[in-house]
């Protein structure tokens, strides 16, 4: 039992379990790289119905999604036991060290949980989250919460005819309107995402090759076709947000631990 | 305009020429004037369109080796060491590959030219940077076993990696609101996180015993061998897509 526990807290284990999740990562980077457009659709799609859907006929070329799935769960489960058996040791210990080296642990501590709250709002993203898709035409009607707006004009923007980049586009933006009231008009930039009563509102780029896609626009005249390479998207995403605030933490935390170790080094 | 890149990569090797030849402040003098043709460099990129557009500047094959510089420039004054200007080594090669690369500027378009994809390419520069130059002290580590190559090395892997998770949580976000999503299963976003893995597992070396010094330094080279190729890799990926105004 000791021994299971000191496996399962050991920095070795996160050690082995973090050069067999590069293992699964580079032989990832090798098959996406030569079969793009399949890992294309799992962009878009649970992961779990994906894996069932093509567990049976492509196993030659999803193995390592399953690798990397199954050895992020063991890093978890690592990274919480080590947590907490490090956690414990300072409790057990606390006078035993200095504030300075108290507060050291302390922000190592919450890394680490904060790396497992990122893991899980990946999950809690894909599997809680709301998002729609709305075709960009003038008219459409859009729900957020129980509001009930319409895409009332899109502008197109193109660099200046006397530079290179004549005919790219330089930004697209849609305004929502509540039947024409002014106060109530929402402006959806692709350069400045929104944020609208807890939903998000963005343009993105529909699921095509960006390649493809910078090619055609070079070469359309028309609004329509740029536009249909674009859409409105709507999403309340609890995960986003978990995801957000964790990842800032580790990177403040992280930036105070080593800014204050740097210091002590050059006193030294 | 371009010969302004030539011009720095040529005061780059000769700055190593000196340094090499135990001429450090002379090495230093032409490091910096290299910088500052590099900066000019830079800045004439922006308008490559004849139109202000930051992509020009922004785009990580040119800003690298002027990262670099700029990295080894500061690290020159923080330590008063001149052996760390042999990392002008690393600075000439990835000087080498932005000229001999397309110079044009890859068509723009909304969700490229978001905020925070230029953020992006900055830090991703300078991190990647931080990783050249950690292998290049490395392999002086290994060859000299001067152990001020290899506190060189854990600071700049330090730093390296926190600015490379900046990089992880802008390129994230920029993801997500230009595509809808975090994380892509694609080539790119693999390779960077596989890189991110691997100095993670390096912080982690700290705390195995069976590696010492020597050990950490060998796994440092190989990291950053790695990050070199796939950067490369990438860059060869993208040598043929038609640019704008090379």
């Amino acid at each position: 039992m000791c021994k299971a526990w000191n496996i399962l807290c050991s920095i070795q284990t996160t050690f082995w379990l973090l050069t067999v999740l590069s293992f699964f990562l580079f032989c990832g980077f090798i098959y996406t790289n030569i079969f793009f457009s399949f890992y294309n659709t799992l962009d878009y799609s649970p992961i779990i119905q994906w894996l069932q859907n093509t567990i049976m006929t492509d196993f030659y070329r999803i193995w390592w999604v399953i690798g990397i799935c199954i050895t992020i769960s063991a890093i978890m489960c690592n990274m919480f036991f080590c947590t907490i058996d490090k956690l414990l040791t300072i409790v057990k210990n606390r006078p035993a060290f200095t504030y300075k080296q108290l507060m050291g642990k302390y922000y190592i501590a919450a890394v680490h949980l904060a790396s497992i709250l990122i893991l899980l709002s990946h999950f809690i993203s894909q599997k809680y989250n709301n998002a729609t898709l709305i075709d960009i035409e003038p008219g459409n009607s859009v729900y957020l919460d129980y509001q009930k707006l319409y895409i009332q004009s899109i502008q197109v923007t193109y660099f200046p005819d006397e530079s290179l980049l004549k005919n790219l586009i330089n930004n697209v933006s849609v305004t929502l309107s509540n039947n024409g009231i002014p106060k109530k008009e929402i402006i959806i930039s692709a350069l400045h995402p929104t944020s609208h009563n807890g939903f998000m509102l963005f343009l993105i780029k529909n699921n095509k090759k960006t390649r493809k896609i910078s090619k055609e626009i070079k070469h359309s005249s028309t609004t329509s076709s740029v536009l249909s390479q674009y859409s409105l998207q709507i999403k309340n995403d609890y995960g986003y947000s978990i995801w957000f605030f964790s990842f800032l933490c580790i990177i403040v935390l992280m930036s105070i631990f080593y800014i204050s170790t740097a210091n002590g080094l050059h006193k030294k | 305009m371009h010969k302004l890149l030539f011009v720095a990569t040529l005061l780059y090797v000769i700055s190593f020429i000196f340094i090499i030849t135990k001429k450090g402040p002379l090495a230093q003098l032409l490091l910096i004037i290299g910088l500052f043709v590099n900066t000019l460099y830079l800045i004439l990129r922006l308008y490559i369109s004849g139109f202000l557009v930051l992509e020009g500047a922004f785009d990580s094959v040119f800003l690298t080796p002027w990262a670099i510089a700029l990295i080894l420039t500061i690290l020159y004054y923080w330590y008063h060491d001149q052996t760390i200007l042999y990392a002008t080594s690393v600075l000439f090669i990835v000087s080498f590959i932005a000229l001999s690369y397309p110079k044009g500027l890859l068509p723009p378009s909304p969700t490229k030219s978001i905020f925070l994809a230029h953020i992006f390419f900055l830090t991703e520069s300078f991190s990647i940077g931080l990783f050249y130059i950690s292998g290049c002290y490395s392999l002086l580590y290994i060859v000299s076993n001067n152990s001020n190559y290899f506190k060189y090395v854990k600071q700049c892997i330090i730093w390296g990696f926190i600015i490379y998770s900046i990089t992880q949580f802008t390129g994230a976000v920029w993801c997500y609101y230009g595509w809808g999503l975090l994380f892509k299963w694609s080539p790119r976003h693999l390779q960077s996180v596989f890189i991110w893995i691997m100095y993670i597992n390096f912080i982690h070396l700290k705390y195995i015993a069976y590696f010492d010094t020597k050990g950490k330094s060998l796994y440092a080279l190989l990291c950053s061998l790695i990050t070199f190729i796939f950067y490369l890799s990438s860059y060869i990926h993208e040598y043929s897509i038609p640019r704008i105004g090379s």
